[in-house]
């Protein structure tokens, strides 16, 4: 399985590539939302996980460039803020909505159930 | 329309800063859990011996680092809690302006800016701390604001007269209008000598 992990927190996002390696789930990182799209323009993902709140290009935003590249790819949130507002937003747009700091199995759960 | 000197506006201050904080603690907190995490795994890759030193050492570089930036973060936020202990004190503009910037880098973050302080100067003036930080946050925020992407916010202090001075890239417009009454509600005024520059300054020590 291959997935896409955007967030502006590159320790997070680079750890977390390397932990989902170590079970089987193959994931490309950006830390900002032009580079997502670059590595979707070239790559093929069954699922994308998206930081909510970035700078330039929140979560939200991206998933909509997101979707007129790769139609088909689904997609989890991640939010550090755990706000109503975030929560509403994230969980109508996304197929699952997670709260930092994540619990690997659950990500994966998500990811896979997406 | 709530004035910049009601108490939902303080509220909103308050309210403002501490999301911000606990927003990146709990980044720290994320990156903290990834890497142990991580640590964890890269100890079942060293009991079937397929792990170089390094690796480990990385990840709990990582560890160190983050405890490092939300030891900070806690730091700036205690300080900023305890500004509303007295309604007036002695108020070291340096340590004010440098608070303020700490409590603004999320916002200049997202903006997709910085901050940078040169508050060498130290000078105090008397006000309510609590009071000079959200305005010095004001003018920072508002300068972030008018920058965007086109640079960075410099921030200074000056003893004579004691002021506090935000300075956007050149060919921007720092909007502070509405600051004006809170500026004088703690015995300042706000003086722009260009439209990307702008300044507190106190009428005494």
């Amino acid at each position: 399985m291959k997935i896409l992990l955007v967030d502006d927190e590159v320790e997070l996002i680079s750890a977390l590539a390397e932990r989902l390696s170590f079970r089987g789930i193959d994931a490309d990182w950006a830390d900002n939302g032009e580079d997502a799209i670059e590595l979707a323009r070239n790559n093929e993902y069954e699922v994308a996980v998206l930081d909510v709140k970035m700078p330039g290009m929140s979560g939200l935003e991206l998933q909509e460039r997101l979707e007129k590249i790769r139609p088909g790819m689904r997609y989890v949130f991640l939010s550090g803020h755990g706000s109503h507002q975030d929560f509403r937003e994230g969980s109508a747009k996304a197929s699952s909505y997670l709260m930092k700091p994540v619990n690997i199995d659950e990500l994966i759960e998500r990811v896979k159930q997406a | 329309m709530d004035t910049v000197n009601s108490e939902r506006e303080r509220l909103r201050f308050f309210g403002r800063i501490t999301a911000a904080a606990t927003h990146d603690l709990k980044n720290v907190l994320a990156i903290v859990n990834e890497n142990a995490g991580l640590l964890e795994d890269l100890c079942a890759l060293a009991e079937r011996g397929q792990l170089t030193p390094d690796r480990l050492t990385h990840a709990s570089g990582r560890i160190r680092e983050q405890v490092k930036r939300g030891d900070g973060i806690m730091r700036r936020l205690n300080d900023f809690a305890h500004s509303t202990d007295h309604d007036a004190s002695q108020v070291d503009l340096g340590e004010a302006a440098l608070l303020a910037s700490g409590l603004c880098n999320r916002v200049a973050k997202l903006h997709e800016t910085s901050i940078k302080v040169e508050a060498e100067t130290s000078t105090s003036v008397t006000a309510s701390r609590f009071e000079v930080i959200r305005l010095v946050c004001g003018l920072i925020e508002a300068a972030v604001k008018a920058t965007g992407t086109s640079g960075g916010v410099s921030v200074t202090t000056q003893a004579e007269p004691p002021s506090v001075t935000v300075a956007a890239p050149e060919g921007t417009s720092v909007e502070t209008g509405p600051l004006a009454p809170l500026a004088e509600s703690v015995g300042a005024e706000i003086v722009s000598s260009d439209p990307h520059h702008v300044a507190v300054r106190f009428s005494g020590a």
